[in-house]
């Protein structure tokens, strides 16, 4: 009988905050922010890009992890707009 | 054979700004080979600041470009702050914080950004021939807001200049777009356009060059641009804890400690204080230093997008935390807060309460449960947090 591996990477969440407004998204550490923006800006009902996140003051980029941030559960994310101008 | 590696991807690695915004290299994927994504705002104002830094280089220093966050800040779209940035900001990294440099400069370019779907345009100002420009790169798509967006900051910057009024009944405007064949013809190139345009004004160029044919040229050049003047994006020296910048003096390079805000990116902003939160580095280049006469608005100092991570132990940031809560004179939110938190006296009348906001020198308007903050011009809820004094009857009957 095959064993289920223990799951050593805890999932943490993650507040992020737009004007306001709150939503909490259940990541695991080493999750892409790239995943979690999409989300976020799926969550909030916006195109994609319009949001820059920000972390203790730092943007993060799509390419860090909450793990390579020291993010903790409960940490806040803030979301700042983005000036996207496309026409359509 | 290895991949070349983007030099590009930097960015992903140190954290790099110019003009105090901090930059990732997926802002610069829109420069890419037949790309399909639409240019953010920070993508066109970093190259708008390596263009003017290169041209000025080049000893042609007629032009100054402002930051595209000009016109939604003077709008009240969004706040001052430490991620926006100021109007002050902006309009001082235009001309390198000289005044009298701005007044020499023929041309003032505004990059701007607005409307449902938003779109971008540019605005210019020919202030030898009280001429003003507005660009458009999609005819047929009716920009009401660019003009009054246009002259609004343009009054602005020259109200920096110490000319309060401008009389635009003497100025001529000017419209542009490309011809009918040779304007955007998808939902993601005007930002490119505006690039284009840019750089017509910035070399002198024909503006009839403008063209949807050009769109895939300006987009690699607008890349190279940027990979060859990466020495103009700045390193941002992280701030450490005090004790953190004690224990590992010897270790760190470069010469910042919690204490220094004097670094090549950090404001100019210094302000006396034992607490030790404003102590910690603010992380926008933005120039905040004060002018006679002209106070600044608590929250951008104190910059309310950073969040102080909470002690993961021990007590390290607690000294700061009760400190923070003895400062005396905060901004209306501050206030509001304060105002529940240290329980209302047994004889404290509601218009006693009121008095005391009206009082306090950030307080713009006071109603019943909300405050307008003199500096942001934004209502500030008092009763966020006090669901259950509401239920007493308390500022409710005010």
């Amino acid at each position: 009988m095959s064993q289920e591996p223990e799951d050593v990477k805890p999932k943490i969440n993650l507040k992020v905050v737009y004007d306001g407004e709150e939503v909490q998204i259940k990541v695991k550490p080493n999750t892409k922010f790239a995943k979690i923006f999409a989300a976020a800006e799926q969550r909030f009902g916006k195109e994609s890009g319009t949001f820059k996140f920000v972390y203790e003051g730092k943007r993060i980029g799509k390419e860090d992890t909450p793990g390579d941030l020291d993010i903790e559960d409960g940490d806040q994310i803030d979301c700042f707009l983005e000036q996207l101008g496309g026409w359509q | 054979m290895e991949p070349q590696k983007d030099p590009l991807s930097v960015f992903n690695h140190v954290d790099l700004r110019i003009r105090g915004s901090q930059v990732k290299s997926s802002d610069f994927a829109v420069f890419s080979k037949r790309c399909k994504l639409k240019v953010p705002g920070t993508a066109m104002n970093a190259l708008a600041a390596v263009l003017q830094h290169v041209s000025e280089e080049q000893g042609n220093s007629g032009s100054a470009i402002f930051s595209s966050w000009l016109g939604p800040l003077i709008c009240h779209d969004v706040p001052q702050n430490t991620f926006y940035g100021t109007i002050n900001g902006h309009i001082e990294n235009a001309c390198n914080g000289s005044m009298a440099m701005l007044s020499a400069k023929s041309i003032w370019i505004f990059p701007m950004c607005k409307g449902n779907p938003s779109h971008w345009v540019l605005g210019w100002l020919e202030l030898a021939t009280r001429r003003y420009h507005i660009f458009n790169s999609v005819p047929e798509l009716p920009i009401l807001w660019a003009e009054p967006a246009l002259l609004e900051i343009g009054d602005t910057v020259f109200a920096h200049l110490g000319e309060m009024k401008v009389d635009w009944e003497s100025w001529k405007l000017i419209s542009h777009s490309p011809a009918p064949l040779d304007c955007q013809m998808n939902g993601w190139d005007c930002g490119i356009f505006v690039i284009h345009v840019m750089l017509v004004l910035v070399n002198g160029w024909d503006i009839s060059e403008v063209k949807n044919s050009e769109t895939e040229r300006i987009r690699q050049a607008a890349r190279k641009l940027v990979e060859e003047n990466l020495v103009l994006f700045k390193p941002y020296a992280t701030p450490l804890p005090q004790e953190k910048v004690q224990s590992t003096a010897a270790a760190v390079s470069l010469p910042v400690t919690a204490s220094d805000s004097t670094s090549d990116n950090a404001p100019t902003l210094n302000i006396a204080s034992s607490r030790t939160d404003d102590v910690t580095p603010n992380p926008e280049s933005f120039d905040l230093s004060i002018k006679p006469g002209n106070e600044i608005h608590p929250s951008i100092v104190s910059g309310s997008s950073l969040k102080r991570k909470r002690p993961s132990s021990s007590t390290i940031f607690s000294d700061s935390d009760s400190n923070s809560q003895s400062d005396d004179d905060g901004t209306p939110k501050k206030l509001a807060k304060k105002a529940w938190t240290k329980r209302r006296g047994k004889g404290t009348k509601v218009y006693e309460r009121e008095q005391s906001l009206l009082a306090n020198k950030w307080v713009d308007e006071v109603e019943a449960h909300r405050v307008k903050c003199r500096g942001c011009h934004k209502w500030i809820k008092l009763d966020n947090e006090t669901l259950e004094k509401e239920k007493e009857g308390g500022w409710r009957d005010g």
